[in-house]
């Protein structure tokens, strides 16, 4: 092999080896637009009004004249959402009485934190259950139900 | 330190379901000198419901100072003038008057810094026109950054409010922004009852 024949295998190695700086490089570039990109629509897809709901625990305490039942105060409440905020926020708020306990008229209620207000406001404008005069006073709202049985422990 | 101006009735129920409902202060319109207990302290309230200048005028000249002096305007007149007389504390907006609170009484409202009352009960009995009416008026005040000022009308002790439930009563029927809200329960008639409750310190100074 003569020295011409040398450096022409040495420059062809030199080019492929910059080609696979280059290429290795490039590909860390792209990849990380791609991930921008993807960043970037998560975003705009989330300021869009697709927020990820999240639960919501609403503890409350009931003073009525008359003790209440779970089932007749689902009823007043229900039907006083839907008069208030129609049966379509209803469905969409789905609001859940979790626990309630008769004895102590204290309870739990669940929400999608969207209608964390809706909910305290109809808490709020609750008056009348089954015939007895009351008052709903919400004690807390907290982001998972274990930490509302604490409060409703101690209460 | 919640606060609660419009009180009918302070009966004992009313008072203990008060101090239950975390409330620091009220205003009752059966009460003639203030009455303190161990959550909370009941001042007098006066509402004066006039027709004309001259019958308003009069009842304001038969009112002590020591009482929280609402307003309830009934022509146009006496909507105007009450904006500008200092013994009247607020003015009350309710199904009575809604026709005459529009831009020019709210804007004699914020040149004498007269702040405007509403009524939980009132407004939660409206038909679905006034209710109407009512959400534009009361949002029109709030864009001219009139003081408003929120109390239950309670007569009996179910039909007073949880504060958080006022905040998000506000908030979600009305769109009232949760700081003014708040502001509405607290720091807006705080600034009427501590003037009130120093002049009856005075009166109580001077009398010993």
């Amino acid at each position: 092999m003569n020295s011409f024949e040398a450096v022409l295998v040495l420059l062809t190695l030199a080019s492929s080896l910059v080609a696979l700086i280059l290429s290795i490089r490039s590909h860390y570039r792209v990849s990380r637009l791609v991930e921008i990109i993807g960043v970037l629509e998560t975003r705009v897809r989330n300021q869009g009004g697709m927020i990820k709901p999240r639960k919501r625990y609403i503890a409350f305490s009931i003073v009525c004249d008359k003790p209440v039942t779970r089932e007749q105060l689902e009823d007043s409440f229900t039907k006083l959402y839907a008069e208030y905020f129609g049966k379509v926020l209803l469905h969409k708020a789905s609001p859940q009485f979790i626990f309630f306990m008769e004895d102590k008229q204290v309870g739990v209620l669940r929400v999608s934190h969207l209608y964390k207000d809706h909910v305290l406001a109809v808490l709020g404008i609750l008056k009348q259950v089954n015939n007895s005069k009351c008052i709903a006073i919400p004690l807390k709202t907290c982001g998972s139900l274990k930490k509302c049985r604490k409060i409703l422990e101690k209460y | 330190m919640f606060i609660d101006v419009n009180v009918a009735n302070c009966t004992g129920d009313v008072l203990e379901a008060a101090g239950r409902l975390y409330f620091k202060f009220i205003a009752c319109n059966d009460l003639r000198e203030p009455l303190e207990t161990r959550s909370l302290v009941a001042i007098p309230r006066f509402v004066l419901k006039a027709t004309s200048v001259t019958e308003l005028k009069n009842m304001l000249s038969t009112q002590g100072g020591i009482a929280y002096t609402a307003v309830t305007p009934l022509s146009l007149q006496t909507a105007r003038w009450s904006t500008h007389d200092s013994r009247v504390n607020v003015i009350i907006m309710n199904d009575e008057n809604i026709e005459f609170f529009d831009v020019k009484q709210f804007r004699a409202m914020k040149t004498h810094n007269k702040p405007l009352e509403i009524s939980l009960k009132s407004l939660l009995a409206l038909d679905d026109v006034k209710r109407g009416q009512a959400y534009r008026r009361i949002n029109l005040a709030l864009r001219m950054n009139i003081s408003l000022i929120v109390g239950s009308g309670a007569e009996h002790w179910w039909e007073l409010y949880h504060p958080r439930a006022i905040i998000s009563l506000l908030k979600t029927l009305y769109d009232v922004p949760e700081p003014v809200a708040l502001a509405s329960i607290t720091t807006r008639p705080y600034q009427i009852i501590s003037e009130k409750l120093q002049l009856t310190r005075g009166k109580v100074g001077r009398d010993e």
